[in-house]
């Protein structure tokens, strides 16, 4: 009785462990986070949506690719990245896809829209103009990145394998396409013209000394090219010894003290 | 048929936990802050291992089982929690849970009983998160330094505290977040969990062992750093750094653990009764 009651109780937890590693493994190849990018460009929403489409064709829940889908979503992002600061969005919020089942809208489903300047926290207020700015000045840099992008990636001329007949000279500006959209005029970019920098580029200071790490442009340059941090002046630290040494002095001590009592 | 069945739980809880398991011992091996978790592995397997002839005794009565089971399935939770949400910690606690679920389960609430020290030791192990360790780096360091504002004025020492630097004549001192006392406390706590499963009986008093570990460490390493001052300014600034700070670690630490063992024993004498057999000292003869 006994024997047979501690095989099952081994049966289930197998299965509750086997269960757990199941849907774990399940989850971790299926689920990937929800793109979190608030880019409102649509150029670069439909980027990110083409490649996680093409990576994972069946892998998102429908929800997810509705999260997604920037394209049909119920907020124009260039026409608030034009709204300027501090003005209320309500118009352009107000733009939301009322069509069937619900549509992702950050910061919820503004669905009255009295809520908007009420300043509650899930609603959005007249303080989202600055986020709105923020974002229209990475859409920037997007679009700049995106234009570098296709000057490095250009393919170098094949040669022929057999012998053509020369080609006209073409035109130095190719006219475009029929139908196709007009040129953006952006700036001339070669690799080696530096990004014309947007809001979040002014400030370089590296992610290591952000976080605490030494200046490595400061101090002197070692032997084996690394850099020596300059110790500030005459400022000792006084650092523990590792918890390792620490807790071997006590147990040791305690075992001592055991040892001792046991013997008496 | 029972083996083949234990040797595959055991396996596929090595499966589900191998990368936790992993990224844990890399840890114990790489950071001062956390290789206490090697000695306290060390010390549960040992108190594990002295104790299976009472857990298997135990074992042989079947008594209440369905918390185990609910235990378990906590633990799972607490596992997919972790691992969808990419955090270490729950899923590290998980593994106590799930193997502390598994036992009582299996084995029965009296026999999971006698592994409740090994247990504790192994969730001990376990390092605390950067979220917690950086909500009382600070204020250890605040008290750290207070106190060693405090020895140093007290011992006729000119000192000047701004913030957690300690200005001396001769030198600076700066209580760093290595220097916070965290290190000490953790260990501290270990020693005197290791102390008040070893030494008493009664759940209050060894909770109040393990709590008086607290203000011991922090007025320790308080004094470790006043110790310091007295030693820059008696013999020059060298005696902030190198093998002279490092036993001035050690020395302190040792003395805060006799203090530990001292009070742990007041507290036994207190209460009339001990587990282990004691000196006469002990029971005050």
């Amino acid at each position: 009785m006994l024997h047979s009651t501690r095989l099952r109780a081994m049966l289930v937890v197998a299965a509750t462990l086997a269960i757990a590693g199941v849907a774990a493994a399940y989850k971790l190849n299926r689920w990937t986070p929800i793109d979190a990018c608030l880019c409102p460009t649509s150029q670069h929403a439909d980027a990110t949506q083409t490649a996680t489409a093409t990576d994972v064709p069946s892998a998102k829940p429908d929800w997810v690719r509705a999260q997604n889908d920037h394209s049909s979503s119920a907020i124009d992002g260039q026409a608030l990245a034009s709204v300027p600061l501090g003005r209320t969005e309500s118009s352009a919020i107000g733009k939301t896809n009322t069509s069937g089942r619900s549509q992702f809208a950050p910061w919820g489903n503004a669905k009255g829209l009295s809520r908007m300047t009420s300043g509650s926290g899930s609603a959005p207020s007249v303080s989202m103009g600055g986020l709105w700015r923020l974002m229209a000045l990475n859409s920037r840099r997007h679009e700049t990145s995106a234009t570098t992008a296709v000057v490095h990636t250009e393919k170098p001329a094949r040669q022929p394998s057999s012998p053509r007949p020369a080609a006209p000279p073409r035109a130095p500006s190719r006219p475009g396409r029929p139908g196709a959209p007009p040129a953006p005029s952006l700036p001339p970019t070669t690799a080696a013209t530096p990004l014309p920098t947007s809001g979040f580029n002014d400030f370089n200071l590296p992610v290591g000394v952000l976080a605490g790490a030494p200046d490595p442009t400061s101090g002197t340059l070692g032997p084996g090219g690394g850099v020596i941090p300059s110790v500030g002046g005459g400022l000792a630290t006084t650092p523990e010894p590792g918890t390792f040494a620490l807790l071997g002095t006590g147990l040791l001590g305690i075992a001592g003290v055991l040892r001792r009592r046991r013997r008496v | 048929m029972t083996v083949a069945l234990a040797i595959g739980v055991v396996l596929l809880a090595a499966t589900l936990y191998a990368n936790t398991g992993m990224g844990l011992a890399s840890e114990w091996a790489s950071s001062p802050d956390a290789s206490y978790g090697l000695l306290l592995v060390t010390v549960a397997a040992t108190v594990a291992w002295k104790r299976r002839h009472l857990f298997l005794l135990a074992a042989r009565s079947s008594d209440r089982k369905q918390g185990g089971l609910a235990l378990l399935v906590l633990g799972v939770l607490m596992y997919l929690a972790g691992v969808l949400g990419a955090d270490v910690f729950i899923t590290r606690l998980s593994a106590v849970a799930v193997l502390a679920g598994s036992l009582w389960y299996v084995a029965g609430a009296g026999a999971a009983r006698t592994m409740i020290a090994p247990l504790a030791f192994l969730l001990m192990a376990i390092p605390p998160p950067t979220l917690v360790v950086n909500a009382i780096t600070l204020p250890l360091q605040l008290v750290a330094s207070r106190i060693a504002e405090a020895t140093l004025a007290a011992a006729a020492f000119p000192v000047f505290r701004d913030g957690n630097v300690l200005e001396l004549p001769s030198t600076t001192l700066q209580v760093a977040e290595a220097c916070s006392g965290l290190r000490s406390l953790v260990s501290l706590l270990a020693v005197g969990t290791v102390l008040a499963w070893a030494s008493d009986r009664s759940t209050p008093r060894r909770a109040a062992i393990v709590s008086l570990a607290v203000p011991v460490a922090i007025v320790a390493n308080g004094i470790r750093i006043a110790a310091t001052g007295v030693a820059c300014e008696t013999w020059g600034p060298q005696m902030a750094s190198g093998r002279w700070h490092t036993i001035t670690g050690w020395i302190t630490f040792a003395v805060a653990t006799f203090v530990l063992v001292q009070l742990a024993r007041v507290i036994t004498r207190a209460s009339g009764e001990s587990r282990t057999v004691r000196a006469p000292e002990a029971v005050g003869v």
